[in-house]
């Protein structure tokens, strides 16, 4: 009998993927704030996000299904209109 | 948490700075898929902030603090002014390369007495770092849970690297 091993960290990518310049400061930004539903997600994140919107960041807040998928098209798009995003939990 | 690394750098690429919040037992396997994504190798000490594992067990007061203490790196890594974190610190802090591999190593020691062995690094001479993995009473029924030695020594070389230029090669003993 023989069997298939498929590596649960999905694909490989052969360049390096780009990475977003940053804000000099958080006032006025949107802070997109994305729970990946694990447990205890929601305190830490919404924790980070009351003290980002001291700054002046604006929080909106977006879920997706499962902590062990990708977020979908839809969710994705959601944050697309911020300007800085904080996500978790990888716990 | 791989997960969360590929939405992190999805968003990335639409212009959208990303900080990840990750227990720092996943350390492993925040390098294994910055390695996997072609990510720059300061990747993870530029966007993730670690916090101490477990945080399942943790009141909700608990968990805050754990934020508090963290707001100031939370706010520099979307800035890309990032203080350095706990993690890095201690690395940061001590110039021995067996001190470094250590804690460098740190999270996977975790996972690994979590399910009942014990990874000890013993010395760094001529580049090679040795240690010893001591296998006791493991979670698993047929041992399975722990990987084999080579693969730890494989594993274990990939995170060091980034922290020691001069590393040749990884040798561990299995004590069973």
């Amino acid at each position: 009998m023989s069997f298939v091993v498929h590596d649960p960290r999905g694909g490989r990518i052969a360049t390096a993927p780009s990475l977003a310049a940053r804000p000099k400061a958080l006032a006025g930004l949107k802070l997109g704030v994305l729970d990946n539903t694990k447990e205890q997600a929601d305190i830490l994140l919404g924790r980070a996000a009351h003290l980002l919107a001291q700054d002046g960041a604006k929080p909106t807040f977006a879920q997706k299904p499962s902590f062990s998928r990708v977020a979908p098209p839809e969710v994705i798009e959601q944050l697309a209109m911020c300007d800085i995003v904080i996500t978790g939990l990888g716990g | 948490m791989s997960c969360c690394m590929r939405d992190a750098v999805t968003l990335e690429a639409r212009g959208i700075p990303t900080v990840i919040l990750v227990n720092e037992v996943f350390v492993p396997i925040a390098d294994a898929t910055a390695a996997l994504l072609a990510l720059p190798q300061d990747y993870a000490s530029k966007n993730i902030v670690w916090l101490p594992h477990p945080t399942s067990n943790k009141t909700k007061d608990q968990l805050e603090r754990l934020i508090d203490e963290r707001i100031d790196e939370i706010r520099g890594k979307l800035m890309g002014r990032a203080a350095l974190s706990n993690v890095e610190r201690k690395t940061a802090s001590n110039g021995d390369p067996l001190e470094a591999a250590r804690v460098a190593i740190a999270g996977l020691t975790a996972s690994l007495r979590a399910d009942g062995a014990d990874l000890a690094l013993e010395g760094f001479r001529d580049g090679v770092l040795s240690g010893t993995l001591h296998v006791g009473n493991v979670t698993c029924d047929d041992g399975s849970c722990i990987l084999p030695t080579e693969q730890l020594e494989r594993m274990v070389e990939a995170i060091v690297r980034p922290k020691i230029d001069s590393l040749r090669g990884v040798e561990l003993r299995e004590l069973r």
